[in-house]
């Protein structure tokens, strides 16, 4: 199952390049970190592996979208069925080795919890807070020759932070909690202290407090002393 | 071991909705399979499907090459979902298994 996994990922990006969307999206969440082998080499090891049949891509600018292919269509002789969740119908992409779901940045006052249209890919997207922080600071990578973007490392393990005390499932927040620590630790000791830095001072005033709280709680006072300097 | 079993029922719980929504798109497809019989030169089509335990063979005459295509791509993803419907089932033995102590994780 896992190698299936990883093998149909490979290839739902390879469609999504051929198609001209993957240059227009990005990969969020905790497939980045099994994205990361290309980063960090073979210290990417030492960040615990993810377990997730979900890959979330993320679309910044939406409404921005040039592509006009219809992803389930794209993706359907793969097996994938379009599944609509919840009273509002938020669309996922269901396979029984890999999920797709698509998320767009929370504008303003939020989207009262209904999906947001993107028409021009056949599918719709959830609107997420603090989904800046991983537009803003994102990286290309090459992965089996295909050119990515995901999120700077420092990015996601601060993003993770952010989102910890508000998921609602709290095993998924304590897994990203583990990720978030391990992968700040990673950049600790390959010496990119300028870069966590870097992202964190972007950050708004009160997010950059919490984050800091956070990691205190939390014990790592190492990194919270970086990061505040 | 207790959250290991959470984590569990929960991925049961998804492959058991998944495995409805296999069969659900399955039943959506065109049925049987086109069989091209050539008269005079000319390509008149049959749809053969399973009727109980029968092979029936329903006369189409001709049809334009959308209608061909429609059928084998309905043929092919039929195929696809059967394969991965196959593949849930596994793993809904196995993880009912495991829940029931029955096999080890």
């Amino acid at each position: 199952m896992e190698k299936e996994k990883f093998e149909l990922f490979e290839e739902v990006l390879r469609r999504l390049e051929g198609a001209g969307i993957l240059k227009e999206i990005m990969v969020a969440g905790s497939w980045n970190v099994h994205l990361y082998n290309s980063y960090f080499g073979k210290d990417a090891a030492k960040i615990p592996p993810i377990r997730t049949l979900d890959v979330d891509f993320l679309i910044p600018h939406p409404k921005k979208i040039a592509s006009k292919q219809s992803i389930p269509l794209l993706l359907k002789d793969l097996g994938y069925l379009t599944d609509y969740r919840g009273e509002a119908g938020f669309i996922r992409l269901i396979h029984p080795d890999l999920i797709i779901e698509f998320l767009v940045p929370e504008k303003g006052r939020g989207t009262d919890d209904k999906p947001v249209p993107l028409q021009g890919l056949g599918v719709n997207a959830s609107a997420m807070r603090f989904m800046d922080v991983l537009y803003e600071n994102k990286i290309t990578i090459r992965y089996k020759g295909i050119k990515v973007s995901i999120a700077h490392p420092a990015a996601l393990a601060i993003h993770y932070l952010l989102i910890y005390p508000r998921r609602k499932n709290r095993k998924k927040a304590e897994k990203n909690l583990m990720h978030a620590l391990a992968i700040l630790n990673l950049l600790v000791s390959k010496r990119k202290q300028d870069e966590m830095r870097f992202v964190f001072l972007k950050l708004h005033s009160k997010w950059k407090k919490e984050v800091l709280e956070l990691l205190d709680e939390k014990g790592d006072h190492e990194i919270a002393g970086i990061l505040k300097v | 071991m207790a959250a290991i079993k959470a984590v569990l029922r929960e991925e049961l719980g998804s492959a058991e909705i998944m495995k409805a929504e296999y069969v659900k798109a399955l039943k959506g497809l065109l049925k049987g399979a086109l069989v091209r019989k050539v008269i005079k030169g000319r390509d008149y089509w049959y749809l053969a499907y399973r009727k109980d335990k029968k092979i029936i063979f329903q006369y189409l005459g001709r049809l334009p090459e959308e209608k061909i295509k429609e059928y084998g791509e309905a043929r092919k993803l039929r195929a696809k979902y059967r394969n991965l419907l196959s593949h849930l089932k596994e793993r809904i033995k196995y993880l009912k298994g495991v829940l029931r102590g029955k096999r080890e994780i």
